[in-house]
């Protein structure tokens, strides 16, 4: 009885753990990533995002470069999210030559100049030893004056 | 006309002379100028303060006030400050005024020109006679003569009149003085109460002020510290997030060294499950240094065996290394393996 109980549990974390998988890289929904912040997107991307330089209380930002990290045979980090300053994080992969760094580059925007924010920009990589592929698009921008600027990333299984 | 008590109507001859005590000096010589100026008797005059001119002992006063009244041919209001608010020269006035329609002439004399200030509220608005300035005092006297049907060209009552006015011109001169220091004391009152407005006015304005300037300082002071404790509190924060993010790469490090460990040891045995001999192994493994592979040999034991410890292969466990073993055939036998994944022994069947 004990072991059927057991059982039953690993495949309810299992399904769970499918799920929630599933759902993170389902091309629609949003995950919030913090500035000098990186997320697992599976067991084998995960995206960084760097220290944003916003311009004050205008909601703008200076351009910047997000870092989309796959790693073949593992995960790139040991966390599933974590804060690292940027310099930790390249010091760290110096010494990990298996793990790759796909850049999405996000251009500046200054509401006083006028016009939208043009985002969308997007990197696809490689699912580790897998066949399919994983694409990165970051959708928004959040500066904050007084707080945490982050950003809003969406990504989506292919093959 | 009066009517006397049997109900006939009686001639008014009389005058009435109607004042405060304190303005008797004043009555008397009112009453010998109206005596010399109409011609009268000393019995048509009704001075109260005047023994000559007064009313009878012992009988009532009222009743001989009201007598006398309705027998005066005029009554004369002897209007000065004191007589402003004196009772009888009210109820005296009252009745002459009463009396009016029925013959009785009113007149107001006042020593002083002030006559709002002197003369009773009801009768404010009637035209009256400065007893101080001669000539008006004169005009009068003559139109009263007139007026009382007095027709004999007689100078009589000239010194009677200068004399009134020479005691009516002390009486202005000190209602006016009096006047003169109550408005220098008003004056004096508010010019203290102005100063001491004034002084209170800079002590709240100087109280306002040193409130508003420590009420600044204050505030000034606490934004000042605010502003401390929030660079402070940005400050501690960067250098713990600073802190943990050293710690997460020394452990990533760390783990990473961990990883790198792993001893790797392994046997070759065929499908039926008999060891099968093996000369040597190698071993590719990623080279942190040049990005290519590094080869490690390592001869099998006598029982077929091999080993790697975790400093010969220094490569993380989790990273798959290209393994070759030579197990007497001439091709070496070559896959990848990845350690934290690898089942040990591999099967193979002969042939492969």
């Amino acid at each position: 009885m004990k072991s059927i109980v057991v059982a039953i549990a690993c495949l309810l974390t299992v399904s769970i753990a499918a799920r929630v998988q599933a759902q993170s890289c389902d091309g629609r929904t949003e995950q919030r990533v913090d500035q000098e912040n990186y997320l697992a997107l599976n067991d084998r991307v995960y995206v960084y995002v760097p220290d944003i330089n916003s311009l004050g209380s205008s909601g703008g930002w200076q351009s910047f470069t997000v870092r989309v990290l796959s790693g073949i045979y593992r995960k790139p980090l040991l966390l599933a999210r974590a804060y690292m300053k940027e310099n930790d994080l390249q010091s760290l992969l110096s010494t990990r030559r298996d793990i790759r760094q796909t850049p999405i580059t996000v251009l500046g925007f200054d509401p006083r100049k006028g016009g939208r924010p043009a985002i969308n920009a997007s990197a696809t990589v490689k699912d580790g030893e897998r066949a399919g592929t994983i694409t990165v698009r970051v959708t928004r921008v959040v500066p904050v004056s007084k707080g945490v600027d982050h950003l809003f990333v969406v990504c989506s299984t292919g093959k | 006309m009066a009517l006397s008590k049997a109900g006939e109507r009686m001639a008014r001859t009389g005058i009435f002379i109607s004042h405060a005590h304190e303005d008797r000096d004043l009555a008397q010589s009112l009453a010998a100028l109206l005596k010399a100026a109409l011609e009268l008797e000393a019995a048509d005059i009704t001075c109260t303060s005047d023994a000559e001119y007064g009313l009878e002992r012992g009988a009532d006063l009222r009743d001989q006030i009201t007598t006398r009244l309705q027998s005066a041919k005029a009554l004369f209001l002897l209007a000065t400050p004191a007589s402003h608010t004196r009772d009888w020269v009210q109820y005296e006035c009252a009745i002459a005024d009463a009396a009016h329609a029925d013959g009785l002439q009113f007149y107001i004399v006042t020593p002083l020109g002030a006559h709002r200030e002197i003369v009773p509220d009801p009768y404010v608005g009637r035209v009256s006679v400065t007893l101080s300035c001669a000539g008006d005092l004169h005009a009068f006297v003559k139109q009263l003569r007139k007026t009382f049907g007095v027709g004999t060209a007689s100078s009589a009552y000239i010194d009677p009149m200068l004399e009134l006015v020479d005691r009516a011109v002390p009486a202005t001169v000190a209602h006016q003085r009096a006047a003169l220091e109550k408005q220098a004391a008003r004056g004096e009152r508010r010019t203290k109460i102005a100063a001491a407005v004034a002084i209170a006015c800079a002590l709240f304005a100087a109280a306002g002020a040193w409130a508003m300037v420590w009420a600044t300082g204050r505030e000034r002071t606490y934004a000042a510290e605010i502003r401390q404790l929030n660079a402070d509190h940005a400050k501690e924060l960067e250098e713990k997030d600073k802190l943990r993010s050293e710690q997460l790469r020394q452990a990533e490090l760390a783990a990473d060294e961990a990883f790198k460990q792993f001893s790797f040891s392994g046997l070759f045995q065929d499908s039926r499950f008999k060891q099968v001999p093996c000369s040597k192994v190698e071993v590719f493994v990623p080279d942190a240094v040049t990005g290519g592979e590094r080869q490690v040999l390592k001869p099998c034991d006598g029982r077929g065996t091999f080993i790697f410890s975790g400093p010969e292969l220094q490569v993380d466990a989790r990273i798959p290394i290209r393994l070759r073993a030579h197990l007497g055939r001439p091709q070496p036998f070559e896959f990848l393996v990845l350690r934290t994944a690898a089942s040990l022994p591999f099967l193979f069947r002969e042939g492969q």
